[in-house]
C-alpha cells in the first residue's frame, strides 16, 4: 500500500463562462520515501491536483466532485473538516512557489513556525502556556538550523522582508518540515529562484526527505529538477494524466507524443545551431476540451481514432491510441 | 506572542517611524496638540483655577482679564475652567464612540470581507442603509428614538450621544475593513496558513486582521476628530451633554445668545474644538504617510 493513492480525481469549477473541467480523472499513487513527480505546462492542473489532496480548493467556485485520496489508508476526501484540518501542515504539509508571499509579513519568521508547531506538536499537550511558547520557539528555531540557515537565532527573530528569496524558501522548508510530515506537497518551490539557488534548494529538499523518511509530491514545469530529484514522474495535460512512469524510463523512452515535445523543447548547448523546438498550439480550453484525446488538435500522430475516443493509460504507463488498442 | 524574544526588531521599526515622523512638522505639531489636550484632561483640576460650575453672581459676564483668562459667563461662572473640564468630555466622546464604532465595524467588515455570500450581502446592504441618511441627521433620530416620549432620556444624555455617533461612524470602518480584507485573504500566506491546518477563525483574526490594520488606524485617529465635531454638535441642539455640563458643544450653544457683546463664552470652547479637531487630523495624516508601505521608504 502506498503512502498516497490518488484515483480518479475529478475536480470542477463552475464559472459565468461554463465548468471549468480541470482534473478529469486523474490517478497515480506516491510510495513511501518516494518522490514523485508531476509535470505539465501551466494551466493543465497542477496545482489543482495539490490543492485537491488536502481540499483546499476555494469551494465556490471550485468542487472535488468524485474520486478518492487515499492517505495512510484514510479517504482525505471523506474525513471532518476537523480531521482535515489536523492532517494539513503535520502529515501532510506544503511548500509554495513565492516564498516571500507565502509568509505572512507581519510576523516574524520564528512566530509563524512556532505557530505550526503549536497548532499541531502533540508533544507540548501537557506543558503550561509559557512552556509551550518557549518549547515551541526552540524548535523553530532548531528547525531553521536545520534547513542551513546559519545564524537561526537572528533569522528566527526576522521579518519576512528582510530576508532573500532564497533564506525565505528555506524558511518557508522549515516551516512544512517541523512536524516531520510524511507527506511533503511542493509547488513549484523553486521556479521562483535564481539558478544557484534552485539547485541549493533542491540538494537540500533531498537531504531533508531522507532524514525525516517523508514522500514527496513535486510539482513543476521544469523538466531538469525532475529528472535530479524524482523517483517517478507522471506527464500531466489538460486535466489528465498522459504518461507515467520511472524517471529513468519516461526520460530514457518517452512514449506519448507530447511527454517527446516537451524533452526536445529542452534547450541544449550540443544543439545550438538549430532552432529551438516547440510544440505548436496552446493548452486547450477547459470548459470546452477537444473531442478524443485531448491533445489530438496538436500532436503530430494524430489518428482517426484520436478524434474520436479517449485513451486510457495504457500498461499504466501512457494514454495515447500509437500504443494501445488497435496498434 | 513572543514579545522578549523579538524586541529588538521591533525596536527598530519603532524607531524609524519615530524618525520617519520626526521629518514631518505637520504631524509634529498635530501631535504636541493632541499631547497638550492630554496633559489637559489629566491634570483638568491643578489647571483649572476655579470650579467648573461654581455660580458667583457678582462677577458676571466679566470680559476676559488675568483674574479670568477667558472671562466669566452669565452666572459668573469662569469660561478658562470650562473649557480646560471640557477636555475630558471631548475625550471621553472621541474615545468611546471611537472605540464602539471601530470594534464593531471592523468585526462586521473582517466577518464579511472573509464568508464572503449571504454575510457579505446582508451586512453591507445593511451599511448602505445607514450610509443613506445623511450623518448627524440619522445620529439626532437616533439620540430621539432613545428619548422618553414625555421628554427626558432613557440613557444618560451624554451616552445616547455617543451611542448615536458610535452607530453612525460603524459604516466607515465595516466598508474599509472588508476591503482591505478581501485583497488580503486572497494572498498566498492565507493559503499557506490554511494549508497548515489553521482554523477559519485564527485565518481570520491572526493572520488577516493584523495585515488589514494600517487604513483602521489612520482612519481611527483621523475620525477622533469629526467625532468630537459630531458630539459637540448634538449637544449643541440639546441632544447630548446638558447644561451645566462644560461640554464644548453645550458651552457653544449657552453662549451663542450672548455672541455680539460677550463674545468669549462661545468663541473659545470653540477655538477649543477648532483645535483638537486639527491635531487628531494633521497627526492621523502623518500616521498614514508611515503606514503606507510604498510612501515609507
Amino acid at each position: 500500500m502506498d503512502l498516497l493513492e490518488v484515483k480518479d480525481l475529478k475536480t470542477y469549477f463552475y464559472t459565468y463562462e461554463g465548468t471549468v473541467k480541470a482534473l478529469e480523472g486523474v490517478s497515480f499513487s506516491v510510495g513511501n520515501r518516494k518522490t514523485m513527480g508531476l509535470v505539465g505546462e501551466t494551466g493543465c492542473g497542477k496545482s489543482v491536483t495539490a490543492l485537491s489532496i488536502t481540499r483546499l480548493i476555494p469551494d465556490p467556485p471550485g468542487k472535488i466532485i468524485a474520486g478518492s485520496v487515499l492517505f495512510k489508508k484514510k479517504d482525505l476526501l471523506k474525513v471532518s473538516d476537523e480531521e482535515i484540518r489536523a492532517i494539513r501542515g503535520k502529515d501532510i504539509s506544503m511548500i509554495f512557489q513565492e516564498p516571500k508571499s507565502a509568509l505572512n509579513p507581519v510576523y516574524t519568521i520564528g512566530d509563524q513556525i512556532a505557530e505550526n508547531v503549536l497548532l499541531h506538536d502533540e508533544d507540548l499537550k501537557n506543558l503550561s502556556k509559557k512552556e509551550k511558547k518557549r518549547e515551541a520557539w526552540a524548535k523553530s528555531i532548531e528547525a531553521l538550523r536545520v534547513v542551513g540557515i546559519a545564524e537561526p537565532e537572528r533569522i528566527a527573530r526576522s521579518y519576512p522582508h528582510e530576508l532573500s528569496g532564497g533564506m525565505c524558501q528555506r524558511s518557508m522548508i522549515a516551516l512544512a518540515m517541523v512536524c516531520n510530515p510524511s507527506l511533503l506537497i511542493a509547488d513549484e518551490p523553486t521556479t521562483a529562484l535564481d539558478v544557484t539557488i534552485q539547485a541549493q534548494i533542491l540538494e537540500l529538499m533531498k537531504d531533508l526527505i531522507k532524514k525525516f523518511d517523508s514522500s514527496v509530491l513535486l510539482i513543476t514545469h521544469n523538466l531538469g529538477v525532475v529528472a535530479e530529484t524524482c523517483d517517478d514522474v507522471a506527464v500531466m495535460y489538460a486535466g489528465k494524466i498522459i504518461e507515467k512512469g520511472n524517471v529513468r524510463e519516461v526520460f530514457k523512452e518517452p512514449l506519448h507524443p507530447y511527454t517527446k515535445g516537451l524533452m526536445e523543447a529542452i534547450p541544449s548547448v550540443e544543439k545550438r545551431k538549430e532552432a529551438l523546438k516547440s510544440i505548436p498550439g496552446s493548452v486547450p480550453n477547459l470548459i470546452n476540451p477537444p473531442s478524443g484525446c485531448r491533445f489530438h488538435p496538436r500532436c503530430p500522430y494524430v489518428k482517426e481514432i484520436c478524434k474520436e475516443k479517449e485513451p486510457e493509460l495504457f500498461d499504466g504507463r501512457v494514454a495515447c491510441w500509437l500504443y494501445g488498442g488497435a496498434r | 506572542m513572543f514579545e522578549e524574544m523579538r524586541k529588538e526588531p521591533f525596536f527598530k521599526e519603532m524607531r524609524y517611524s519615530m524618525h520617519l515622523l520626526g521629518q514631518s512638522y505637520l504631524s509634529i505639531a498635530g501631535l504636541a496638540i493632541i499631547l497638550l489636550f492630554v496633559f489637559m484632561a489629566v491634570f483638568t483640576s491643578f489647571i483649572a483655577p476655579y470650579e467648573p460650575n461654581v455660580i458667583d453672581l457678582a462677577n458676571t459676564l466679566q470680559p476676559p482679564s488675568l483674574e479670568h483668562l477667558m472671562g466669566t459667563d452669565e452666572y459668573g461662572r469662569d469660561v478658562f475652567s470650562r473649557v480646560i473640564y471640557g477636555t475630558r468630555y471631548a475625550f471621553l466622546e472621541g474615545l468611546l464612540a471611537v472605540s464602539i464604532s471601530l470594534t464593531v465595524g471592523t468585526t462586521l467588515g473582517l466577518l464579511s470581507g472573509y464568508r464572503g455570500g449571504m454575510t457579505d450581502e446582508v451586512t453591507m446592504r445593511l451599511m448602505d442603509i445607514l450610509l443613506a441618511f445623511p450623518y448627524l441627521v440619522l445620529a439626532i433620530c437616533i439620540v430621539s428614538a432613545l428619548m422618553k416620549p414625555e421628554g427626558g432620556f432613557f440613557l444618560d444624555p451624554l451616552m445616547s450621544g455617543i451611542l448615536a455617533i458610535s452607530i453612525v461612524s460603524i459604516p466607515s470602518y465595516a466598508r474599509l475593513v472588508r476591503g482591505t480584507v478581501l485583497s488580503v485573504k486572497e494572498t498566498e500566506f492565507v493559503e499557506a496558513a490554511r494549508a497548515n491546518g489553521a482554523s477559519s477563525l485564527r485565518i481570520a483574526f491572526v493572520h488577516i486582521l493584523p495585515n488589514s490594520l494600517a487604513p483602521i488606524i489612520v482612519e481611527a485617529t483621523m475620525s477622533l476628530g469629526t467625532v468630537v465635531i459630531s458630539a459637540a454638535g448634538l449637544s449643541f441642539i440639546g441632544l447630548g451633554a446638558q447644561p451645566p455640563t462644560p461640554e464644548w458643544g453645550a458651552l457653544i450653544a449657552s453662549g451663542r445668545f450672548l455672541l455680539p457683546t460677550y463674545w468669549w463664552c462661545a468663541t473659545f470652547p470653540g477655538i477649543m474644538i477648532l483645535l483638537f479637531v486639527m491635531g487628531f487630523n494633521l497627526f492621523g495624516d502623518g500616521l498614514r504617510d508611515i503606514l503606507d508601505p510604498r510612501l515609507r521608504r
